[in-house]
């Protein structure tokens, strides 16, 4: 910031915000109905969500997921199977395993109601892609599928490769239905064993039109074979997309202590709340605009600090080496004295 | 000079309401609608990455912005609209869309008429689920006599694009950012009233190039700031963020676009000759939202131009002051990069005068 | 009068105006790619001399492609042109040598067809011709001209000033009427 610039802190607002007016966009933590189930593989479960009250649930990018409540206190994610154009429900896919998803199993009923939030977008489609190259391991199967029904919609092509252990093929019939179609430019190729596997990729990678994206989902010994095979075939790392069914990293961070040097007042900063809250909620004024780390506002000066953990976007790596300033709206620390 | 077959200018017909008609006879004053650009105090102006949260409405000295998404313009609404309707008519290269951009398209349409008809319920309306078919819309703006059966998705079951059907129902120019290779790319576009700029050029570049032109943004850092702020952006949050100029023209045209060069540039000389140009001068406020579209993950940079001549702003003298003031401050490279630097000593007089 | 002030003088950033960054020597070949399309463009001989160095090198290490295109604006050369990447496979590295002219418009058709930018080098054996782009009609202009400079407009005739701004997707530089305003 220059020295000519006399910025004053903006009105603070005390209105409360509105995101989007409809609720076909409504993302937040709700309860949708279940309209379906059916068993695709003796570990496999589809479950079918819709809206209690019938209104439109929002749109995704196809390869998102939602959120799901699994079990006292628990969430997991689970990949989107539909396209995402205008659903009129939501599907998911759930493998059994031990924890959440064998509840999920086990307490589901058609009738009853299930927590969700979302969708979120981690694995979308490139919209400049010529051609897709769908990988598909055991239960990744499920964002494939999305990707590949998005493809038919938008009457683009997509070769998918899909790796399964016999009799365990979830939704192997609705890849060959997609193909099937009059018209259709999707091609489903079958592999069932590691080695299978590996000579299958090999070959795809090495024979796809130009401008094609890849895109993989499963097991990681798959998708270490993948990034692999996609390197050695010599594609670029922006054509070479993943996802993992791994946790994604929400992390709220740890509490710490903040000090307001002039009158000596400390600000305890819980986990999951940042330091312009705790700062905000202790009548301590902080200007701020964005509370995404990307307006430089909520700028404040820091006198000494234990550690300091930046997760701006604003401050240069020289600014963040000197430790002389904080981004409250997103960065932490401990032991933080502000200079104010 | 080659001549152009210019496409029909689709009719603005208003419904015969009530609600219509109180609306339309809203008292005229650009003021009161236009979003102040500057924070009080604020006395020197330089660019930053100053978005901030949207649909919070501001008052202002001389009334209030940014209550809803989509400011009509009150009783200037058909006024903009038949004018943004006669350039796309007369221009149909002002409606980009490179390929892979449709879904993103529609998804925006949807998300503006149903915030629409939210925003305006007595004068907007959209139907859904026509029929029964959730696919199908129904779309009457009873201020434009628009009355729209259409099926999401289906080009066909609209009389032109859904960008540029969009585009005929609403003020603000329509942009589409998403990523591509690696960064934010500006890939589809329904601009009629871009400042000096031309929507044909610039679609299809990176944040990068199209900033180019901007003194010091690239250089501070701030592209860099803004692509990932764009490239973070939660799906459940609108952001907005105000741009100001003194308009090119000392009129009320919205038109302004480098396309349409050849017909204002005369404009300005032309007044100053005549000794009216500086009253008439526009403080031209871009207000500009960002809405993350769930579809198509693209998100949307749309432009509300509002206008108000200096005469106009001089009827609040603290506005007038603080505009003297950072006009009378500004840098040379940015005064020159807005275009004005050579006005700046008849504006700051006039304002305090 | 700054003396009076304890502030800093203001530091002003450096502009980046949108211009390509040609490399002054012709770049190396891309040795992680598994294929090479080499493009020579408006028959000169540096042109030549450059993709026959690049050849040697890309051929001893992958399957290369050479497309030689006397003009780009030839449909029989851009269909040509168009056939070479309808058979080339991802993976490839597409090097492009010409012209700036003829550089630029073969960058922007690749691209057109998905084309990243790591997958492009280019080199550029003369500057003498722009793609001009008329912001009144859309069409390009070949023509010999920089930056700053004055171009005779081939859609609409106007005389065009062409800016210091360039698209890499349109492969060309932003022209205005250089008359506008003069009554
Ligand atoms: C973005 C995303 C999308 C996902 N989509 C799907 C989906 O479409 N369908 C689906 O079934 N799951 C999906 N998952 C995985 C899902 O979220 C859970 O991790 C999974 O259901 C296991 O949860 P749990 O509570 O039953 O297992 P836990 O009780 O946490 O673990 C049970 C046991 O299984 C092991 N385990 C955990 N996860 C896996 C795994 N992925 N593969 C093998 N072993 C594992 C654990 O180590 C443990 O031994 C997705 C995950 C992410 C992050
Ligand atoms: C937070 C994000 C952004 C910021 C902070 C920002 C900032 C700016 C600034 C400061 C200017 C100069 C304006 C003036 O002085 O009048 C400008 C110009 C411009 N911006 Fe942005 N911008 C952002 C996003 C975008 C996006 C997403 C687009 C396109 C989709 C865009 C398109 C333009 C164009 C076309 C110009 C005119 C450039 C010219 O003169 O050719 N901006 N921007
Ligand atoms: S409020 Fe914008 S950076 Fe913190
Ligand atoms: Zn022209």
């Amino acid at each position: 910031m220059s020295a000519v610039v006399s910025s004053t802190a903006p009105v603070q607002r005390a209105e409360a915000y509105v995101g989007h007016q409809h609720p076909g966009y409504a993302l937040g933590r709700r309860r949708l109905h279940v309209v379906g189930l059916e068993r695709l593989t003796d570990r496999v479960l589809h479950v079918e969500l819709a809206d209690p009250s019938g209104r439109p649930l929002a749109a995704f990018q196809p390869g998102s997921h939602l959120v799901v409540e699994a079990g006292e206190g628990r969430r997991n994610a689970y990949s989107l199977t539909g396209d995402g154009f205008n659903p009129a429900t939501y599907a998911i896919s759930v493998l059994r395993l031990d924890g959440g998803s064998a509840w999920l199993h086990r307490t589901l009923e058609v009738g009853g109601e299930l927590e969700v939030e979302g969708p979120r977008s981690m694995f979308p489609a490139a919209h400049d892609q010529q051609h897709a190259l769908l990988v598909a391991g055991g239960i990744g199967v499920t964002p494939v599928l999305s990707h590949a029904r998005a493809a038919v919609r938008a009457g683009r092509s997509a070769t998918v490769l899909y790796s399964y252990r016999p009799g365990h093929a979830a939704h192997l019939d609705d890849l060959h239905e997609l193909a099937g179609r009059p018209g259709s430019r999707v091609r489903v190729v079958e592999a069932t064993d590691v080695k299978q596997t590996r000579v299958s990729l090999t070959g795809l990678l090495a024979d796809q039109p130009f401008g094609t994206h890849a895109y993989a989902c499963g097991p990681s010994g798959l998708l270490e074979a993948y990034e692999e095979a996609a390197e050695l075939a010599g594609w670029p790392a922006s054509r070479v997309h993943l996802e993992r069914f791994v946790a994604p990293e929400l992390d709220p961070g740890d509490p710490f202590t903040a000090t307001v040097a002039s009158t000596g007042r400390r600000v305890e900063v819980p986990s999951g709340t940042s330091l312009l809250e705790g700062l905000l909620a202790a009548g301590v004024p902080v200007g701020y605009l964005c509370k995404q780390g990307v307006c430089g506002e909520c700028r404040l000066p820091v006198r000494a600090a234990a550690a300091l953990d930046h997760r701006d976007v604003v401050l240069t790596a020289e600014e963040r080496q000197s430790g002389a300033h904080v981004m409250a709206c997103v960065s932490r620390g401990r032991d933080i004295e502000l200079d104010l | 000079m080659t001549t152009t077959t210019e496409a029909p200018v689709p009719p603005i017909a208003p419904l015969d309401t009530p609600a219509v008609r109180a609306f339309l006879a809203q008292p005229l004053d650009h003021m009161a609608r236009l979003p102040w650009p500057f924070p009080d105090g604020y006395e020197a102006f330089r660019y930053s990455v100053n978005v901030d949260q949207a649909r919070v409405p501001r008052p202002t000295l001389a009334g209030e912005w940014g209550r809803h998404l989509v400011d009509l313009g009150g009783a200037e609404y058909p006024t903009i609209m038949a004018e943004r309707r006669a350039v796309l008519a007369a221009d149909p290269a002002r409606v980009k869309v490179l390929p892979g951009m449709e879904l993103a398209c529609w998804d925006l349409l949807l998300y503006y008429f149903r915030d629409l008809a939210l925003s305006y319920p007595e004068v907007m309306h959209l139907d859904e689920r026509v029929d029964g078919d959730a696919d199908r819309f129904r779309w009457r703006n009873d201020l434009l006599g628009t009355d729209q059966e259409f099926t999401l998705g289906r080009e066909e079951t609209l009389p032109c694009g859904p960008l540029e059907m969009l585009a005929r129902e609403v003020p603000d120019d329509l942009l589409l950012v998403r990523e591509r290779d690696g960064r934010l790319h500006f890939d589809a576009g329904a601009v009629t009233f871009a400042a000096a700029w031309s929507v044909s050029f610039d679609v299809g570049m990176d944040m990068y190039e199209i900033h180019g032109p901007v003194p010091r943004m690239t250089g501070s850092g701030m592209t860099a700031r803004a692509e990932q702020f764009l490239l973070r952006m939660p799906a459940d949050q609108v952001f907005r963020r105000v741009n100001w100029n003194v308009a090119a023209s000392p009129t009320r045209t919205y038109d302004i676009s480098l396309e349409a060069l050849p017909a204002w540039a005369g404009d300005m000389d032309a007044a100053l000759a005549a000794g009216t140009a500086i009253p008439d001068c526009q403080l031209r406020i871009e207000l500009e939202h960002f809405v993350r579209l769930p579809m198509s993950g693209a998100v949307t940079f749309n432009i509300r131009t509002f206008m108000a001549s200096l005469a106009e702003v001089r009827r609040f003298p603290a506005y007038a002051a603080q505009l003297a003031t950072i006009l009378d401050e500004l840098p040379e490279d940015l005064a020159t990069y807005k275009g004005f630097a050579h006005l700046i000593p008849q504006m700051v007089a006039y304002l305090r005068s | 009068m700054a003396e009076v002030t304890g502030a800093p003088a203001e530091v002003v950033p450096p502009q980046h105006p949108s211009l390509p960054a040609w490399p002054t020597e012709p770049p190396s070949v891309d040795q992680t790619g598994t294929s090479h399309l080499v493009l020579a463009l408006g028959g000169g001989e540096d042109a030549a001399s450059t993709a026959r160095s690049w050849l040697a090198v890309a051929a001893a290490q992958a399957p290369t492609t050479l497309g030689v295109l006397d003009d780009v604006d030839d449909p029989e050369d851009r269909a040509t042109l168009l056939g070479l990447v309808d058979r080339a496979r991802t993976g490839v590295r597409v090097l492009v040598v010409g012209g700036q002219y003829d550089v630029m418009q073969a960058l922007a058709l690749l691209r057109a067809r998905g084309a990243h930018e790591s997958e492009l080098r280019a080199f550029v054996t003369d500057r003498r011709e722009l793609p001009v782009f008329c912001g009144h009609c859309q069409s390009v202009t070949r023509a010999v001209v920089e930056p700053g400079g004055e171009a005779d407009c081939r859609g609409c005739g106007r005389v065009l000033e062409v800016h210091e701004h360039a698209a890499a997707t349109l492969g060309a530089f932003l022209a205005s009427d250089a008359r506008a305003g003069a009554s």
